[in-house]
């Protein structure tokens, strides 16, 4: 049975830098929760709490109702997937596959019946006498699973595991490790600095930075309504249009501009306009609708295979990047370097957040 | 550095190659010397010798002075290896997971016998021994030669430690094993190479010690290096050449053994 | 802004010093693996010299004094033995730098396997017992060796030279023993350097010596230091082979010690000897690591 984990007040601090700073977190059972952020956020340093590698200074940590914050790694009941893998050279696969159930002495029939499902779960039937040694990245990624998962921990931890293989082999892993939560549901924290495989295999996601959570949700959330202006950069590309905020007005790049979303601004109006490079239009004439519209300066049109970007100046000097499919023709057209432009979104599509 | 200096062509290294095997043959030559005179039948260190005989073997084999030198220097190195390596592992083990403070402080005090000069510490240990009746026994020898060796096992068996990734004793922990069951299960066995070469390097330095022996080994517990020294003061008869050529034996054993550890850890 | 509420944070009860004890505890157990390998050097290297330097400071009564001290200077005698041993130390630390330099610089240009074969010529004498490698010598040098059979074949001599039991042999003898001690170090330096520094200098113009003068020399004095002062430490405090090749007639400061504690019958003199010995080998490595850098603990092997 795998079981929920939640933090309260979880902290941590070597000498004066705090590496968590007073963590509440719930994980529901089943789920996979992935921890975002860029190095040095923290992000390693909790799932590492949660192994119970590193000690905190305090606070609560449960897996379900067991308090197990003192509890020593070896009775947490977690599987662990490190970045390295960390299988063991001196054993054949299958061996590093049964260590797990060895320690629980697990009679040696049954054993190797399960080494043989885990194989098959992770795609690797038939491949337990390999040495660790013969194998490729991927396959090694899989036996470290398989070991991970063997004995039906109580949650899954895994520390950046597909930053070690190259970009096809990383995509494709994604699908299995997303595939294998679902054939086990197992509850699993997942450690990453990408935010395009977090966003593409979480159910949650919790955005770190110097050792706090600064925003969790659902990715499609986070990406849709950044509640800051970190949020905003680190997950997908945005851009941070300079606006001032009075009452109901809102005026950024020279424009009475509305906004459908979240408003947040610092005491004096000042914030953000977040809008993503996807959701503005270039337009040709300014007709009647309720779309936002500025006025820019093209600068560069750059073919990207799969879509066109093309980067202008808005009239206050902010640079920003709009994206269109590339059977737009047109835009390489209308774009030219130095031509005015039209530009159009959504008030809907974007947010407002505090200017730090 | 072999390619970027490769544009300068060989033959204008030449002195360097000529005095590179002159620095070798002078290094290496004594030691070539020593094995013929073994063999030689004049009781003269005479070179190259006139005929070739077994005799000096014959003699320190018949001899049992010789034997029980040996037995007792064979016995002493197999007791220290026995007290410096497990020693040795659990300090580096430690300290490699204490690297401030206190740790410093004991890493430092574990190195002081490669820095007090040997002599000082051989005298002291003599006064030592004097006051507590150890002068003369093996327990003694052993405990003085343990002392010895210790920095040079922790120095090897924490550079294996170094090199070992410490993630997978961190996963053996998480799948269930305790620190011991996973330091035995997933660590030792890899680092058994370095602990291996430890061994046989503390095996060797306890063996061919000299100084600390001259002091506190003697009568029927005298190790064959005090043998030999006191006869060399003495008279230089060719039984010290077939010692010696056993003696280069053992290090070429040694040598072999620490290679082989070597090529196996990589 | 998460979904599920967080209730108020319980002020964790107890939770934080139970945790620190746990650390602390872990930190104990690793400090005390240590322990059992400390108290051995404890006892038999700390309290042996622990003792020495207390007898070396009290007279027969158990009263402070300096005598044992002073009195080390009262006979010139002595002060050439101190300085037999500085000059001894100095000469053969000088001749083992010169050779050793090229001798490692020869090992990193070698090819891999050419490099491999003659490592063996550089550890297996440090693997081989002193005593052998001294007895060598005399092999080679006494008045029937291999050097007067030569010139006595060649006609040059009628009388065998007399080439043992001499300071120029005791140099020989020790220069021969510290060498791998400095090469070894002094190979590793030059193995670690980026080739990419010099092949740059030769790129920007230099000449194969200007490069090797420029950037590849400054980067090896470090090696060059640390293997310079592990020989000159080693060479103070050398016994077996002065007492051996020297003959009696080379007298440093660790046979004149050893003599002290043979023909003393007090503790005192011999005591101050060797605390002398040691506060010269503690002031040599004080003076390298802040002249040069040299920390103690590169001082290894």
């Amino acid at each position: 049975m795998t079981q929920s984990i939640s933090m309260r007040g979880v902290r941590k601090s070597y000498g004066s830098v705090i590496a968590l700073d007073h963590i509440d977190l719930d994980i529901r059972d089943g789920e996979f929760f992935t921890l975002l952020g860029p190095s040095g956020s923290g992000k390693t340093t909790l799932l590492m709490v949660i192994a119970g590698f590193i000690r905190a200074d305090g606070g609560s940590l449960k897996f379900g109702d067991t308090e197990v914050i003192r509890m020593p790694p070896h009775r947490r009941d977690v599987g662990v997937v490190f970045q390295n893998y960390a299988l063991f050279p001196h054993m054949d696969v299958s061996e590093n596959i049964a260590y797990p159930l060895k320690l629980r002495h697990v009679p040696a029939a049954e054993r190797r019946v399960k080494v043989e499902e885990a194989l098959k779960l992770v795609r690797l039937d038939g491949l337990g006498h390999r040495r660790v040694q013969e194998l490729s990245g991927g396959q090694r990624q899989r036996v470290a699973l398989a070991r991970a998962v063997v004995f039906a921990p109580k949650v899954l931890l895994m520390d950046e595991p597909l930053s070690a293989l190259d970009k096809n082999l990383r995509e494709q892993m994604q699908v299995e490790l997303k595939r294998l939560h679902q054939s086990l549901k197992m509850t699993t924290v997942y450690v990453t600095h990408d935010q395009g495989e977090a966003i593409a295999m979480s159910d949650r996601v919790a955005v770190m930075d110097n050792g706090r959570i600064i925003q969790m949700g659902k990715p499609r959330d986070l990406y849709e309504t950044p509640e800051s202006r970190f949020v905003a950069q680190f997950i997908g590309e945005s851009n941070l249009i300079p606006v001032s905020v009075t009452g109901s007005t809102v005026i950024g790049a020279g424009a009475d501009l509305k906004v459908g979303g979240r408003i947040d601004t610092d005491s004096s109006g000042q914030g953000f306009l977040v809008i993503r490079p996807e959701r503005i239009q270039i337009v040709k004439t300014h007709d009647g609708s309720d779309l936002n519209r500025l006025s820019a300066t093209a600068q560069e049109v750059i073919y990207r295979g799969d879509e066109l970007t093309v980067y202008a100046i808005l009239t206050d000097g902010t640079e920003i990047s709009i994206r269109c499919g590339v059977h737009h023709r047109a835009v390489e057209e209308i774009c030219k370097p130095g031509e005015r432009i039209d530009i159009a979104f959504h008030p809907e599509d974007s947010v407002i957040v505090r200017p730090t | 550095m072999s390619q970027d200096t490769n544009y300068i062509p060989h033959w204008h290294r030449a002195w360097l190659y000529i005095l590179l095997a002159l620095l070798l043959a002078f290094l290496a030559a004594p030691i070539f010397v020593v094995i013929p005179v073994s063999f030689s039948n004049t009781s003269t260190l005479q070179f190259p010798p006139e005929s070739l005989s077994l005799q000096w073997y014959v003699r320190l084999f018949s001899s049992a002075r010789w034997q029980s030198s040996a037995y007792n220097s064979m016995l002493a190195a197999l007791l220290t290896v026995c007290c410096t390596i497990p020693l040795g592992i659990m300090a580096a083990y430690g300290l490699n997971s204490i690297r401030t403070g206190l740790g410093k402080f004991i890493s430092a005090t574990l190195m002081l016998p490669l820095i007090v000069p040997l002599i000082l510490v051989a005298i002291g240990i003599y006064f030592l021994y004097a006051r507590l009746g150890l002068i003369n026994t093996m327990v003694g020898l052993v405990a003085a030669h343990t002392m010895y060796t210790l920095p040079l096992a922790i120095t090897m068996i924490a550079a294996g430690l170094r090199r070992f990734d410490r993630n997978q004793e961190m996963v053996a922990r998480s799948l269930g094993a305790n620190r011991l069951k996973a330091f035995m299960t997933v660590t030792l066995p890899q680092i058994k190479f370095s602990v291996m070469s430890a061994g046989f390097l503390t095996f060797i330095a306890s063996f061919d010690e000299v100084v600390i022996a001259l002091f506190i080994s003697g009568g029927s517990n005298a190790t064959l290096p005090r043998q030999m020294f006191n006869q060399l003061r003495n008279s230089i008869d060719p039984t010290i050449a077939a010692i010696s050529t056993l003696l280069i034996a053992l290090a070429l054993i040694v040598f072999a053994a620490m290679q082989f550890l070597k090529s196996n850890e990589a | 802004m998460n979904e599920i509420a967080v209730p108020p944070l319980r002020r964790d009860s107890g939770i934080a010093p139970a945790l620190a004890k746990d650390a602390r505890r872990e930190r104990s157990l690793m400090i005390g693996l240590a322990l059992p390998g400390l108290f051995v050097v404890a006892a038999v290297l700390l309290s042996p010299v622990g003792w020495l330097i207390w007898q070396s400071l009290v007279d027969g009564e158990g009263h402070f004094t300096l005598h044992h001290y002073l009195s080390l200077f009262s006979e010139p005698k002595r002060l050439s033995y101190l300085q037999n041993t500085f000059l001894l130390s100095a000469e053969v630390t000088v001749i083992c730098s010169l050779l050793a330099y090229p001798l490692a610089f020869a090992l990193t240009v070698l090819p891999e396997r050419l490099r491999k074969f003659c490592m063996f010529f550089v550890v297996v004498p440090l693997l081989t017992s002193v005593l052998v490698r001294t007895y060598a010598w005399l092999i080679i040098l006494g008045r029937r060796g291999i050097v007067n059979n030569v010139l006595a074949n060649l006609g040059v001599i009628d009388e065998p030279l007399n080439l043992v039991y001499n300071y120029f042999c005791t140099v020989l003898g020790m220069v021969h023993v510290m060498m791998p001690m400095i090469v070894l170090p002094l190979y590793a330096a030059m193995k670690s350097i980026d080739g990419d520094l010099v092949r740059a200098a030769s790129s920007l113009g230099a000449t194969p010596s200007t490069a090797f003068r420029d950037i590849f020399f400054p980067l090896t004095l470090p090696g060059l230091f640390a293997g310079a002062t592990l020989v000159f430490v080693l060479s103070l405090g050398y016994y077996v082979t002065p007492s051996i090749l020297g003959g009696g007639k080379v007298i440093v400061w660790a046979i004149f010690l050893e003599q002290t504690v043979s023909f003393n019958t007090q503790w005192g003199p011999a005591a101050a000897a060797g605390l002398l010995l040691l506060g010269a080998t503690v002031a040599v490595l004080v003076l390298a690591r802040t002249l040069v850098g040299v920390k103690a603990n590169q001082v290894e092997l």
